[in-house]
């Protein structure tokens, strides 16, 4: 069986070619790492330097994307803001999927008492709006770096435990689980060898919807005034911050907003070809 | 069915209940408390202790919480600790203005939103498929103070057509009042369109692929036939989904909006009263939220269910 | 008799530039009886207001405003509600433009010894239910504030009256527990604000002010109606709205959009831009307020003053007034006396940033190329994080390092000021620079950021309040100064100009030290273009 899952995932190219769009989503995707990686090499200025005294002067003038609200250079604080926001979205969705997809598996193989208490508890985390529950948990726990990342963790954690519960409920998959229950499996071994290959094509879907969430919310938590503290250079801050320029026709808060709308529209062009290609409510489900 | 209605509301007052408890430990747990908060710089040792002798903030902790359970059950919401205004008049009133932004943008973009997943999945492949699909897309994808400052900026401070704060007088005449809310209901409609149409698309496509749409084609029935009769009202489970979730999203999720537009709504009330610590409305509110998700959740399974018959009885 | 003539002379009398005993000793001259000359110098009779019609809305947005806000004075705690005050009621006194104390409810006062006062009130100043403004209530409202269940703020400022009894309808008769000159100036606060005998809920708030309240939602609106009752000169325009719109970018686009007339806290960022914006203006006055460095001396490593003194050369003073503050701000000279105070010490020589000296001194205390950390917080003062970052950079060529932290906004009271070693910080204007020294530097004052201790400081600071000799008590002021710049925990960043902006069509609106919201004049001075 996990041989078949290995054609079938070699196959999966050739039966399914990448459409221009999908081609465009992993130019974006892969430009935006590249800044991300080596961006800091080749930016004119560090993050926190203040180059003049004059704020939101105009592009061309002073920087090549003009200066912010404090007279920082715009580009430079675009390419370390690329590091913090991919990074910080990357932690949050990376350890959101451990979290949810071991649980989910959990919940699904064990069931009985395990999977009631681990669904009531999920709905009631989901119960709540999410930018709110993020709201409680940073006022009371600070706003460090780890509280966001782990609090972004958690919210997208319970969709992933929905998805990857329903995933490995569906039938075919529980016929290879009771059969290796059958053969005295343990859990460990069924949740990886059985369950795990057959659902990795929507995982990573979901991987990517979770990916923007992750960005999005983020930099709406940082518009708060909740996310990431000044003077970090990260995308959402930097809209916030220089929203006010905006007013007069500074570009200054909308270069990060258009940096997130790539990047986030660049993830979901894959993510948009790879659901087309994958069928039956598996898809459905996934995009909640 | 009447079984599943009972055991999903136990199951929603349990949850509301785990919820109550949880925001209240949250609340306690931050740093200084409301005499802190109101008094600000302007502390004194004294001033803040009589404040929190007459808020009554030297009991214990579960006595205060069984305090507010007991008055929520009985129909007395009490009384806010900054303002020491009664919560139901306050709460009334800003459900009253959420409930108008909220209930716009949902007649709005429910509509119109089905109208156009249903649009792309009966042209499916075309350019305006393509089209929507890639508008859809770049909407979800952009924050929504992004979109709200752009709309502000070109439709109220360089053309003036529109206000740019959503505030409106008391008891505002009609007109008045939509055009108040025209900017924040057009950035809500950006947002959750692009969500429930989306799928609306993907269900309706999914249906597609079953043996019975097989059938209808070769019983010769056009595309559009097919896909309202036979596809969509299969498809309707997950589309109600996420329209309930979108509503819930629409009362409950947007501090962002009511931000920027300086709205009193909910959400805000809700931020306003965490930045004071005036717990007994950061509880009220917070179940308000809590009980919209889980009603709105439940009546989308039910309807879901209702919807199609082979889901009324689970596996 | 020659209107022009008064009107020059009223003008100069508001804009302090003419003493009240010179006003009616010409007005005398001019053939005006005292009675006459008495009434033509109420509050708002300034040249001003020629350029402004009667009639009219005026519709202003503030930055503050919460659900805690209030009608009633002893829960007054921010600029909202202290603008909201000025509108509706009458004080005791209120601030001319040279921050010094003139009639408003009290046409006068007198003290041979500055320890027994005797205020004599007006008689023509009436409540809206109809009763006269009388003594007894000038006594009911102040005692509220020492009441034992008072939470009010001004309460540490008030206890010093020790006895407060009306002597009639019209005199308060008062006895400080120490001699205090500047106790007329003392009731400039608005926390002091004179109400009803009697009132102590305030739902239905009975006012004497220029304005009526018509209705208030805590935290969003107030409304106010002229009141066409009034003592003084009456208001220009017919309405006032005072909104509370927390957000800066919400605030500035709707004056941008013409939805507000006038809104207060323009952030410096956008300052250049806004002057150059067509259709609205900035107005900038002179202020004491200030941003500032605390250094707690009682625990280290701030507790060395080769240290402090290090810290205080390090600080780019210019760089904060030109970068952060627009230029809108006079440096400091790390004492919190601001050079629009009468008594400000411009013996003293400025202190200037020099990374050497800083060197030298690190190096007595022992922290040559050392760290620190620095809290900083928005909550504390605007532009806290440029401060911050300046301060980091200037610190580099002394060999310091400094750990930035920026503090939340929530949580800045509780967990940094007062608490951490270093931290920024601010203060909002206060009227005298007793009040300021005694709150801030005082070994008992209630809010002493350094927790620095002087008990020779404290006897001078005590001496001058009682001092009725202007030259004396303002050696007594240089001589705090100077062991504050030397010796002391703060160091200033700046003292910030308060920048508001208005439409074009509006007029009327001067500058006033004391800020918009505590600007007596502003209800009755702003209004429509004539």
């Amino acid at each position: 069986m996990t041989d078949s899952a290995n054609a079938e995932k070699s196959g999966f190219l050739a039966r399914h070619p990448l459409t221009p769009t999908a081609i465009t989503g992993i130019a974006i995707i892969g430009f935006w790492v590249v800044v991300a990686l080596f961006g800091p090499l080749v930016a004119p200025y560090a993050d926190s330097d203040i180059i003049t005294d004059i704020s939101f002067a105009p592009a061309g003038e002073i920087g090549l994307l003009g200066t912010d609200y404090l007279g920082r250079d715009v580009l430079s604080r675009i390419i370390y803001g690329a590091r913090m926001t991919m990074g910080l979205a990357l932690a949050a969705t990376l350890l959101s999927f451990s979290t949810g997809i071991t649980l989910g598996f959990t919940a699904a193989v064990l069931g009985g008492w395990t999977d009631s208490v681990l669904s009531r508890i999920n709905d009631a985390i989901m119960a709540f709006p999410s930018i709110i529950l993020a709201l409680l948990v940073i006022a009371a726990l600070g706003t460090s770096i780890p509280i966001l990342v782990i609090t972004v963790a958690l919210i997208d954690a319970t969709r992933v435990f929905r998805l990857s519960r329903v995933l490995a409920l569906d039938v075919s998959v529980m016929d290879f689980v009771d059969a290796a229950r059958a053969r005295g499996e343990g859990l460990w071994w069924i949740t990886f060898r059985e369950i795990l290959p057959n659902t990795v094509a929507p995982l990573t879907a979901e991987f990517g919807i979770r990916f923007t969430f992750a960005i999005l919310f983020i930099a709406a938590l940082s518009f708060l005034g909740l996310g990431v503290q000044p003077p970090t250079a990260d995308w959402g801050s930097m809209v916030r911050e220089n929203l006010q320029g905006l007013l007069f026709g500074s570009t200054a808060a909308l270069l990060p907003a258009a940096s997130v709308a790539s990047l986030t529209v660049g993830i979901n062009l894959i993510v948009d070809w790879f659901l087309k290609r994958l069928s039956g409510p598996v898809a459905t489900e996934m995009m909640r | 069915m009447l079984r599943l209605v009972v055991t999903r509301l136990l199951l929603g007052l349990l949850v509301m209940w785990v919820v109550s408890v949880l925001v209240f430990a949250a609340t306690e747990i931050l740093p200084g408390d409301v005499a802190q908060a109101v008094l600000g710089q302007g502390i004194t040792p004294e001033a803040a202790a009589n404040i929190r002798e007459r808020l009554g903030l030297n009991d214990p902790a579960y006595l205060r919480y069984f305090d507010w359970l007991g008055g929520l059950l009985s129909g007395d919401l009490g009384h806010s600790l900054a303002s020491n205004f009664a919560i139901a008049d306050e709460v009334a009133d800003r459900l009253g203005n959420t409930l108008w932004l909220a209930g716009l943008a949902a007649l709005i973009s429910v509509p119109l939103a089905v109208t156009l997943g249903l649009v792309a999945a009966v042209h499916a492949d075309t350019l305006l498929d393509r089209g929507i699909s890639i508008g859809t897309l770049c909407f979800i994808s952009v924050p929504e103070f992004f979109t709200a400052a752009v709309l502000v900026y070109f439709l109220a401070v360089k053309l003036q057509w529109l206000p740019p704060l959503a505030y409106v007088s008391q008891d505002p005449a009609l007109g008045e009042r939509l055009e108040a809310l025209a900017l924040p209901v057009a950035t809500l409609t950006f947002a959750v369109l692009a969500h429930m149409a989306r799928m609306t698309q993907t269900a309706v496509l999914n249906v597609m692929s079953s043996a019975y749409i097989e059938q209808a084609i070769l019983k010769g029935a056009s595309r559009i036939h097919i896909i309202l009769h036979h596809a969509l009202p299969n498809a309707l489970a997950p589309i109600i989904n996420v329209i309930a979730l979108n509503l819930a999203y629409l009362v409950s999720g947007v501090i962002v909006v009511e931000t920027i537009f300086n709205y009193p709504g909910l959400a805000d009330y809700l931020v306003q009263s965490v930045a004071y610590r005036d717990i007994p409305v950061v509880q009220t509110v917070g179940m308000i939220f809590c009980a919209t998700y889980v009603g709105l959740n439940m009546l989308a399974d039910i309807l879901a269910i209702l919807a199609n018959p082979r889901l009324r009885h689970p596996r | 008799m020659s209107n022009t003539k008064i009107e020059t002379m009223i003008a100069a009398v508001t804009r302090g530039e003419l003493s009240r005993r010179d006003f009616m000793a010409r007005a005398g001259q001019l053939g005006i009886g005292a009675g006459m000359a008495n009434g033509l110098l109420t509050l708002g009779a300034s040249s001003a207001r020629a350029a402004v019609k009667r009639g009219g809305r005026i519709r202003v947005a503030t930055q503050t405003g919460g659900t805690a806000d209030s009608l009633d004075p002893t829960k007054f705690l921010s600029t909202v509600d202290y603008l909201r005050a000025y509108l509706m009621y009458t004080p005791l006194t209120a601030l001319d433009r040279k921050s010094r104390a003139i009639p408003a409810l009290a046409e006068s006062w007198e003290s041979d010894d500055a320890v027994n006062w005797a205020f004599h009130l007006r008689k023509d100043v009436e409540w809206s239910d109809g009763a006269k403004t009388t003594a007894k209530d000038v006594v009911y409202s102040l005692q509220r504030h020492l009441a034992e269940k008072s939470e009010s703020p001004g309460k540490p400022m008030l206890e010093q009256v020790i006895e407060m009894k009306a002597d009639g309808d019209h005199v308060v008769r008062m006895k400080l527990a120490a001699a205090n000159a500047d106790l007329p100036t003392l009731f400039t606060t608005p926390q002091f604000m004179i109400t009803r005998d009697g009132q102590d809920d305030f739902t239905a708030p009975i006012s004497n002010g220029p304005f009526t309240l018509k209705s208030f939602k805590a935290g969003v609106q107030a409304v106010l109606d002229r009141n066409d009752n009034y003592w003084g000169t009456p208001a220009p325009a017919d309405r006032m709205e005072v909104t509370s719109v927390g957000d800066t970018t919400a605030r500035m686009n709707a004056l941008m959009a013409g939805k507000f007339d006038v809104v207060t806290g323009v952030d410096h960022k956008i300052l250049d831009l806004l002057k150059k914006a067509p259709g609205v203006d900035v107005v900038s006055s002179p202020s004491s307020q200030h941003a500032n460095f605390a250094m707690m001396v009682d625990r280290a490593p701030t507790d060395n003053n080769d240290l402090r003194l290090a810290l205080k050369y390090i600080s780019p003073r210019e760089k904060f007034v030109k970068n952060v503050f627009k230029g809108y701000a006079q440096v400091g000279n790390d004492h919190q006396v601001a050079p629009t105070d009468p008594f400000y010490c411009d013996e003293i020589p400025q202190r200037h940033y020099d990374p050497d000296k800083a060197k030298f001194h690190l190096k007595k205390a022992g922290m040559a190329g050392g760290s620190i950390d620095l809290y900083s917080s928005f909550q504390a003062t605007s532009g806290a994080d440029a401060i911050a970052l300046l301060y980091k950079e200037a610190a580099r060529p002394a060999g310091l390092e400094v750990n930035v932290t920026m503090v939340p906004p929530d949580s800045y009271w509780t967990t940094a000021w007062m608490q951490k070693a270093f931290v920024v910080s601010g203060w909002n204007a206060r009227p005298t620079a007793d009040l300021m020294l005694s709150i801030a530097n005082k070994s008992d004052g209630s809010w002493n950021e350094s927790q620095w201790k002087n008990k020779h400081f404290d006897d001078l600071l005590v001496a001058a309040r009682g001092e009725i000799d202007f030259a004396k008590r303002k050696a007594m002021y240089c001589e705090m100064q100077k062991m504050l710049q030397e010796d002391g925990g703060t160091s200033v960043i700046a003292f910030y100009d308060e920048i508001n902006a208005k439409r074009s069509n509006v007029a009327g609106m001067e500058p006033h030290p004391a800020g918009l919201a505590r600007n007596a004049f502003f209800g009755v001075e702003v209004g429509l273009k004539a």
